[in-house]
């Protein structure tokens, strides 16, 4: 007879824990003579169904994702810089889809139009002016022809700085003196945005291919912190603080703004911003495009184009008589027995018949490009030869073995776990899921460390679609970020509600700081999506 | 004794969750957990999934035309629910990892098919059961036989004879007169002529007479039971006695009475249950019980992942049905019967939390505070908010349950707003509100906890509360802490639990400012 249940083995315990009273007593009354040896394998038994209870639940969990959460193998590309790593000596046109190979060969194509124009920056000044912040560039130009047809069609800047830096110049007062021009000339300075062409791009493609949302919005900071230097009109007389900077102007041209008392953050940062002239944003893909004309193959209420395969393809774009049509993305067996990739079949509406343009993103490393390259690496399209001065930003591989734990949870959170109204705590967990759309391969930038509200009076609005990561790709309308003539009263104050994430650094990440600034937006732009009806404002700070 | 209940009508079709479902029925109704038994079945691809129920359901008499039903007492019932564990196979395609290509794989499908290998590893040498057999009824004779010693209580040899030997004795003691019970008697030895055996057949009625034990023989007086064992006694000497034919017919029925006699009659089926217990069948019921034990807890613990299981089986690849798994969402709630993607996202919680950084801001670490059990309702909680309309409920549910049973959240829906120079209601060239005082529309919550706040109580409740507000509380509300608490403090608001203060707030509700809890800032004007 067993001395005291206590003393046997846990497994044996939970076996008798079920058992009848009645049953139990006669059980133990003869535990050791004849029960002992049976409960034993009972209790192993129950053990090995334990164990095949947790393979189960895994083997269901991967099955259930397999089925609800078809992440399968996505490889989202990462935007370089591009610096021109000599000048052109004449303006040269740079159109949308423009290959560029780099040192491995990888493809890249550039992220939209834009044009290099002959010049070379000579110097960059910032200077304080009590309250207010003179900002100078000198440039080299170096064709032959006149300066000014140059000038009218715009000098293109990228500023490598914060973004509040950046609003900053782009509100400053500019002028522009040439060579024998006497008197400075009015420049216009606006945000050059014909380089997000892809993201726009991306944004019809996302309406209908359901992968792109793992990755959309990309955190691309280069493609848009690019401003447009160009002649303006009817600008009045230049302070004689801005007069003087003309004066020892010999060659090429002088751009001189004013920047009318900023903030002590972006005047700090733009003390110590660089620029670069006729920087190129470009993606790390490959594109084909393919014109058809109808009759179109259809399926069920589609039209439905089916294409030759193509590796590491994350994404279609299809325009109809030159509009952007939504479609989706299937791939298929190919029929080819020496195919080596799947067919693909892009499906849209029968709404147009028109010539019909499909376009295939493909070839992307993801993630994996941040490795690949080491900086500065060299991108090419002969005779034109680039620099890439920065980390590349942006790139997500999504199902791969290292990652698909990470993704599938994300999966699991986006899909039935997250609340319609967050708490902080799906503030962390969100945060923790987009740094890996940062796509600085293993470099922990930031880190998050708390959230606090506010109510601010904040009376302008303007420019927010430039400091929110959801405009183009995600909202492709600017207008939807702006607030103007809904207040009654020009009097009226406007009170904002307002979400403050707070970042801190994390030491040893050799990323420029205007890139960390830029993280933090893009993770509280990534946020802001959450709170649309809340009418929240969420800013990210970087300690 | 319970209320009773008409025992439900639970056979069903093979529904992925109707398991755990039938579970679920029952224990609403009041049957207790340990009383329902799952047992395994290899049924007909028709017979439905849960069958064979033990009680039996409301019966529709079809010549009476009309419902009968049963009313059990639900503490006393054992359901016993057979289930189908038919298996199929069929071929998958899957990658193959390491050539990338896709290839076909035989694999065992069906709802509960997988639970049969677990059952069958634990019979080594086992012979596959016989198709006509039942499934546990073969599992159980299997047992018996790998693993004699639990069926062999007495020698086989004396176990058959005293089987005999009972019935004998029962024979005896129901006959009518003493010739016919000499009879039985000499016709008894006849048939067991062994004298060793007949000794340890003696040997051994004499032990269950011994066991039988004194408070399960209701109705028979003190006085009586040592008369009605000697009447055994005189039994087992006429029947296994080493003078078997010079011992007489005892006379029963001249030394006691007919009270006696209702009495005895009683003891003996006692005793035959008893005896039972030590024969071959008996043993094997014991041992059934114990595998029917195993089987339910094993069906129980996987009831929920079989349901998804039966995802695939029932329905396919719903990757190939449909291009937009976000529009599943439906079908998910449905084929799992909704609590089991509760159950399914509580444990991927638990996995994460668990997990380097945690998940959701709570690491294992902050988690320490809350025991294991604690964890577990904090994280089931937490599994309910996407389907919870209103998310302070489940905060106040969760501190209930974790800090106190009195812990409250109310709604505060306007915060003051001083308007004086510099505050944000007063900006140049704009209006400030006369008066210099406003109550701004600024949602959030009060959480009032009857717990003194610098108390043993208070310290845990000071860990729990950033994990309930990290994980509960809407980012777009404000909070504050109202503690319960004997002394007042100036650098919190609190209640006094002195009868004629209590309720009273110590502080305006814009002062809270709950330490450590950046998301608790009041308004900042």
């Amino acid at each position: 007879m067993a001395d005291d249940e206590r003393n046997l083995p846990p497994g044996v315990q939970d076996v008798l824990a079920h058992l009848p009273r009645e049953m139990r007593r006669r059980v133990l009354a003869d535990y050791e003579t004849h029960y002992s040896p049976f409960l034993s394998l009972l209790a192993g038994w129950k053990g090995a169904v334990q164990e095949h209870y947790l393979q189960s639940e895994a083997a269901s969990v991967a099955r259930l994702e397999e089925q609800f959460f078809p992440l399968g193998d996505w490889h989202f590309p990462a935007q370089a810089l591009a610096v021109p790593q000599r000048p052109v000596p004449r303006t040269v046109e740079i159109g949308f889809g423009m290959a560029l190979t780099d040192s491995a060969n990888n493809p890249w194509i550039v992220g939209g139009d834009g044009w290099l124009q002959p010049t070379a920056l000579q110097g960059l000044t910032v200077q304080q002016a009590g309250p207010d912040c003179l900002v100078s560039l000198d440039i080299d130009y170096l064709a032959t022809g006149p300066i000014d047809p140059m000038l009218k069609r715009g000098q293109l800047v990228f500023a490598a700085a914060p973004e509040d830096a950046v609003e900053a110049l782009e509100r400053g007062v500019w002028w522009v003196w040439t060579p024998g021009g006497g008197r400075p000339r009015p420049l216009r300075v606006a945000r050059y945005d014909g380089y997000l062409q892809f993201e726009r791009d991306i944004q019809t493609a996302r309406l209908s291919q359901r992968q792109l949302d793992l990755w959309l919005p990309p955190f691309y900071p280069y493609s848009r912190k690019i401003l447009c230097f160009s002649l303006g009109e009817g600008a009045a007389p230049p302070p004689p603080e801005i007069e003087r900077l003309g004066r020892d102007l010999k060659s090429g041209f002088r751009c001189a703004g004013l920047l009318a008392a900023p903030a002590a953050r972006p005047a700090a940062a733009l003390r110590t911003m660089s620029v670069f002239l006729n920087a190129v944003p470009a993606v790390q893909t490959a594109l084909s495009d393919t014109v058809v004309c109808p009759p179109f193959p259809r399926v069920g209420q589609d039209h439905a184009l089916r294409l030759p395969g193509v590796p590491r393809l994350f994404a279609a774009s299809v325009r109809q008589d030159e509009r952007p049509v939504p479609s989706s993305l299937i791939r298929l067996p190919s029929p080819d027995p020496l195919a080596a990739e799947p067919d693909v079949q892009v499906q849209f509406p029968q709404a147009g018949a028109g010539v019909t343009a499909v376009r295939l993103y493909y070839g992307s490393l993801g993630a994996e490009a941040a490795g690949t390259l080491d900086l500065p690496a060299a991108l090419e399209k002969a005779p034109l030869r680039f620099t890439a001065p920065f980390p590349l930003a942006g790139g997500v591989s999504v199902g791969s073995p290292a990652t698909r734990l990470e993704w599938t949870r994300t999966a699991w959170y986006q899909s039935v776990l997250r609340p319609p109204l967050l708490s902080e705590g799906d503030l962390v967990e969100i945060i923790r899921q987009r740094q890996k759309s940062l796509g600085l391969g293993s470099l922990e930038a930031l880190r998050f460390r708390s959230a606090a509200r506010r109510i601010v009076h904040e009376a302008n609005f303007g420019g927010a679609h430039w400091r929110s990561y959801l405009w183009p790709s995600l909202l492709a309308r600017a207008e939807a970020f702006g607030a103007g003539g809904e207040l009654p009263a020009p009097d009226s104050m406007p009170l904002i509600q307002s979400l403050i994430l707070t970042f801190e650094r994390v030491a040893g990440a050799n990323i420029p700081d205007f890139l960390v600034s830029d993280m933090a937006h893009y993770l509280a732009s990534v946020l802001s999506q959450y709170f649309v009806l809340s009418t929240f404002q969420i800013e990210g700070r970087v300690l | 004794m319970s209320e009773p209940i008409v025992f439900p009508q639970l056979s069903g079709l093979n529904w992925p969750s109707y398991l755990l479902e039938a579970w679920r029925t029952l224990y609403a109704l009041g049957v207790p957990e340990e009383n329902i038994r799952f047992v395994p079945e290899l049924g007909h691809f028709a017979v439905p999934e849960i069958s064979g129920q033990e009680p039996p359901g409301p019966v529709y008499d079809i010549l009476g035309e009309r419902l009968i039903v049963r009313r059990v007492d639900p503490q006393e019932v054992r359901p016993r629910l057979t289930v189908s564990v038919r298996a199929d196979t069929v071929d998958t395609v899957r990658r193959n990892p390491d050539t990338g290509r896709e290839e076909y794989q035989a694999r065992t499908v069906g709802r509960l098919a997988h639970f049969l290998p677990p059952l069958l590893a634990g019979l080594p040498g086992a012979a596959p059961a016989e198709p006509a057999q039942p499934f546990l009824e073969a599992v159980t004779r299997q047992m018996s036989r790998a693993y004699p010693e639990l069926v062999a209580a007495l020698p086989e040899e004396a176990r058959s004879a005293l089987e005999v030997g009972v019935g004998t004795a029962l024979a005896v003691i129901t006959a009518t007169d003493a010739e016919e019970q000499a009879a039985l008697i000499r016709r008894h030895a006849r048939e067991n002529p062994n004298p060793e055996k007949n000794a340890g057949c003696y040997a051994a009625w004499l032990s269950m007479s011994d066991k039988l034990p004194a408070r399960d023989l209701d109705g028979i007086s003190e006085a009586a039971l040592p008369a009605a064992f000697a009447v055994f006694r005189q039994w087992a000497d006429a029947l296994y006695g080493p003078n078997l034919e010079a011992s007489p017919p005892y006379p029963f029925w001249a030394d006691i009475g007919p009270d006696d006699l209702l009495h005895q009659r009683r003891l003996l089926h006692e005793m035959e249950i008893v005896l039972s217990y030590e024969t071959l069948w008996g043993r094997e019921k014991l041992i059934r019980e114990l595998l029917e034990i195993m089987t339910t807890e094993a069906f129980l613990a996987t009831a929920v992942l079989d349901s998804l299981h039966g995802i695939g089986w029932v329905h396919g690849r719903i990757s190939d049905i449909a291009a937009q798994p976000g529009a599943l969402d439906g079908w998910f709630l449905s084929v799992t019967g909704g609590q089991n993607s509760r159950t399914l996202m509580q444990a991927r919680l638990a996995e994460w939390a668990a997990s380097d950084g945690g998940v959701l801001g709570v690491t294992a670490e902050e988690l320490a505070v809350l025991d294991p059990i604690e964890q577990t309702q904090f994280w089931a909680l937490a599994a309910w908010r996407r389907e919870t309309a209103d998310p302070l409920a489940l905060l106040e549910t969760a501190a209930q349950r974790l800090i106190h049973p009195d812990a409250a959240v109310l709604w505060t829906r306007y915060a003051p707003a001083p308007s004086r120079p510099g505050t944000l209601l007063a900006q140049p060239g704009s209006t400030a509100t006369l008066g210099g005082a406003a109550a701004l529309l600024y949602p959030g919550v009060r959480v009032q906890l009857p717990v003194d706040g610098g108390s043993d109580d208070g310290e845990r409740a000071r860990a729990v509360l950033p994990l309930l507000l990290r994980v509960f509380l809407p980012v777009s509300l404000r909070v504050e802490v109202l503690w319960s608490q004997s002394a007042a403090r100036l650098d919190q608001p609190a209640y006094l639990q002195h009868p004629f203060q209590s309720g009273a707030s110590l502080s305006p509700s814009g002062a809270a400012v709950p330490e450590a809890l950046p998301l608790s800032d009041p308004l900042t004007l």
